[in-house]
């Protein structure tokens, strides 16, 4: 494990550094008098109190919740890129918040185990779902592209990441089941892991060693994933939720013409 | 926003080392390529290329400052980027006719218009990188006071060819309302028909109203959009104090361009300013101006000045639905997604052709929409269109909303 904590802090390091780089780059351009001898660092810190207060108007958290975790404008846009962007980045959050920070707190003593009935439904539901969202995201992007999709290399670099991670998790979880010797009725509720692990089973392997060799792949995928985040287009799971709370500064238009603007756009499905 | 986020986090002039505020900054990073703005965009659709969309121009300028900023970059590019990639930078910023179509497309939330403004502003103001013809237009209006480079004395020549002109509202010295009528409506001959139907309006009204005939200069609009923000400040400041010597409490526009920039660029909070549109709904619902019931198919377009820029749609709608009824029909496009006529963002200035084939889109909605009149609320708006409509050799009829008012409406003072 020392050798995975000091990757973890070297991933950690490198994510960190990118971070900065960006913050950096955010004030590269913002040099007026009174603050061309502050350290970035130091602006950055004073504007936080600023910012937690604007983060919770009413108007803030409204756009918040439609633009930024609903992605209203994207359904409006393209069905597929909603369903595509709502399967692929809440699953990802739930596997991160619930699967990797669950497994944390049990070995730390949370009363947790790997084969609990919810747990193991939920991490293998939102494994389905990033997994579908990655192959709709692939088709759409190299298959049908729309005439105004952009595709750059980073793009393939983010869904390999992602897909590495998918799959690697669920081959995680079939070697931990093959080497405890899981019992269907204790992991039957890992609906693809289960299945996937008496799939693998006739392969007579050594799965003790195999096991670990699968989860250190999908250990290294989690890190590379980390530091590459603010260098990709990933960053914009940090940029986006702060671009659309600053757009809800504009002031709200008055309900007629809130009307005659948005005739044009779908309304969201009550 | 009101106070509770810095100023320098929002809006910014070129007073600092660079015009960007932190804000846009994260806006150049937040760009994930996704294209919709490339749908929103009716430049890129004419011309096919990437640069002169929102997304190409974020791309552009994120590898300048890569080039010229960054460790690498500048190991690389000792000398900072090259003459030839600002050059592509500012063909493409300047393609932009800033009408703001794509904010309304970006699924996060980016602010285009403004971004791209400031970009004009880093090339004009902080680099002198702008269109020969952009320059030649801010000497006009620094030193005429008028885009046109016409002798300003004769900006309300229009009005001398008005039958019931009154005597000395020319010379007028105090006044409630100031009807500001703005360069293209003063000076281009093809919409001089728009300032006439209005102030014959703003007369059959009753109200008491005055122009600044040679002493109005321009708002400072066509320095704004062209990044030269600074040099505005002359006009902003003298047309201020006309106003004060004026007296006047209300000031009127036909032009959403001069009254956009007057609502975000002149300091008068204890004045009203309303679009031609906002006057004449107030004429509707008083009473003070009634319609027949017709059967003539109209239709209206969204000038991305009222419309994006200043939020007003429903004004000229509810004008027109109170003449039109059921005959009212909606563009396709329309409202916050309506397109642009191609005459904004100064573009004109250096590439006519390019006005003209952006304008193709509106015109082929105007005749998809069946209409026979489409009522439009801006001198720009309506001076390239029905040009467009003219080479096409349509029947469809183009009328400002001013012009619309004094054709189809009765006022009460007549009919009594």
């Amino acid at each position: 494990m020392a050798v995975f904590h000091g990757l973890s802090a070297l991933a950690i390091a490198i994510f960190l550094a990118g971070a900065l780089s960006r913050a950096r780059f955010w004030l590269s351009d913002d040099r007026s008098p009174g603050d061309g001898g502050r350290r970035p660092t130091k602006r950055l810190a004073q504007q936080a109190s600023v910012a937690i207060r604007f983060l919770l108007r009413p108007q803030t958290l409204q756009t918040l919740f439609w633009n930024g975790l609903v992605m209203r404008q994207v359904w409006r846009e393209s069905r597929l890129r909603w369903l595509i962007h709502l399967t692929i980045s809440w699953s990802f959050v739930g596997l991160f918040a619930v699967g990797s920070l669950g497994n944390y707190a049990a070995d730390f003593g949370a009363p947790l185990e790997k084969d609990d009935a919810w747990f193991a439904a939920f991490n293998d539901a939102a494994a389905l779902a990033l997994l579908a969202g990655l192959g709709l995201a692939l088709g759409r992007r190299y298959l049908t592209p729309a005439a105004h999709t952009r595709t750059i290399f980073d793009d393939a670099i983010v869904l390999v990441l992602l897909a590495l991670l998918g799959l690697s998790g669920l081959l995680v979880e079939a070697g931990r089941i093959l080497e405890e010797g899981t019992t269907a009725s204790a992991g039957g509720y890992a609906f693809l892991g289960y299945p996937l692990s008496q799939a693998l089973e006739p392969l007579d392997w050594n799965w003790e060693v195999a096991a670990g060799w699968v989860w250190w792949t999908h250990a290294v995928a989690s890190l590379s994933f980390v530091a590459y985040l603010p260098y990709s287009k990933l960053r914009h799971m940090f940029t986006s939720p702060i671009t659309i709370a600053l757009a809800s500064d504009k002031e709200a238009p008055s309900p007629e013409n809130e009307r005659s603007a948005n005739q044009e756009t779908e309304p969201w499905p009550a | 926003m009101a106070g509770l986020i810095p100023e320098r986090w929002t809006e910014r002039d070129v007073t600092g080392r660079g015009p960007f505020s932190p804000r846009q900054m994260l806006e150049l990073d937040a760009c994930t390529r996704c294209g919709e703005c490339l749908r929103a965009c009716d430049s890129f659709r004419v011309k096919g290329d990437e640069s002169v969309a929102l997304m190409g121009m974020i791309h552009r300028r994120r590898r300048l400052h890569n080039q010229e900023e960054s460790f690498v970059g500048r190991l690389l590019h000792p000398n900072g980027a090259s003459e030839r990639d600002w050059d592509e930078f500012e063909a493409g910023v300047f393609s932009c006719t800033l009408c703001g179509r794509c904010e309304q497309f970006c699924p996060v939330g980016i602010k285009t218009r403004t971004l791209a403004l400031t970009m004009r502003q880093e090339l004009a103001g902080a680099r002198c990188k702008m269109p020969k013809n952009l320059g030649i237009a801010r000497e006009a209006v620094l030193e005429e006071g008028n885009v046109f480079q016409f002798p300003n004395e004769d900006r309300a020549m229009w009005a001398e060819f008005m039958d019931e002109l009154p005597d000395g509202l020319l010379g007028k010295e105090k006044a409630e309302v100031l009807y500001f009528v703005g360069c293209v409506s003063s000076f281009s001959p093809a919409v001089q028909e728009v300032p006439q139907a209005f102030l014959s309006v703003l007369l059959k009204a009753n109200v008491d109203v005055a122009l600044l005939a040679g002493e109005e200069w321009c708002c400072g609009f066509p320095l704004i959009v062209g990044g030269l923000a600074a040099d505005a400040q002359k006009m902003i400041d003298h047309n201020t104090e006309r106003l004060r010597s004026l007296g006047a409490k209300t000031v009127v526009f036909n032009c959403p361009s001069c009254y956009y920039t007057w609502s975000n660029y002149y300091p008068l909070e204890d004045v009203r300013l309303l679009h031609s549109s906002q006057f004449i709904r107030e004429l509707v619902e008083a009473g003070r101006i009634t319609f027949d019931d017709c059967d003539l198919p109209v239709t209206y377009h969204d000038p991305c000045d009222l419309g994006r820029g200043m939020g007003e749609y429903a004004a000229p709608r509810d004008v027109l639905k109170s003449f039109a009824g059921d005959n009212y029909v909606e563009l396709s496009p329309s409202g916050s997604r309506a397109l642009c006529c191609g005459g904004g963002g100064d573009v004109e200035m250096w590439d006519p052709d390019l006005v003209g084939a952006i304008n193709g889109e509106l015109t082929d909605a105007v005749e998809r929409s069946g209409a026979k009149l489409v009522v439009q609320a801006c001198p720009q708006c309506k001076r390239v269109t029905q040009r467009s409509l003219e080479e096409r050799k349509s029947e469809i009829r183009t009328l400002d909303i001013t012009e619309f008012a004094l054709e189809f409406g009765k006022f009460r003072d007549e009919s009594s």
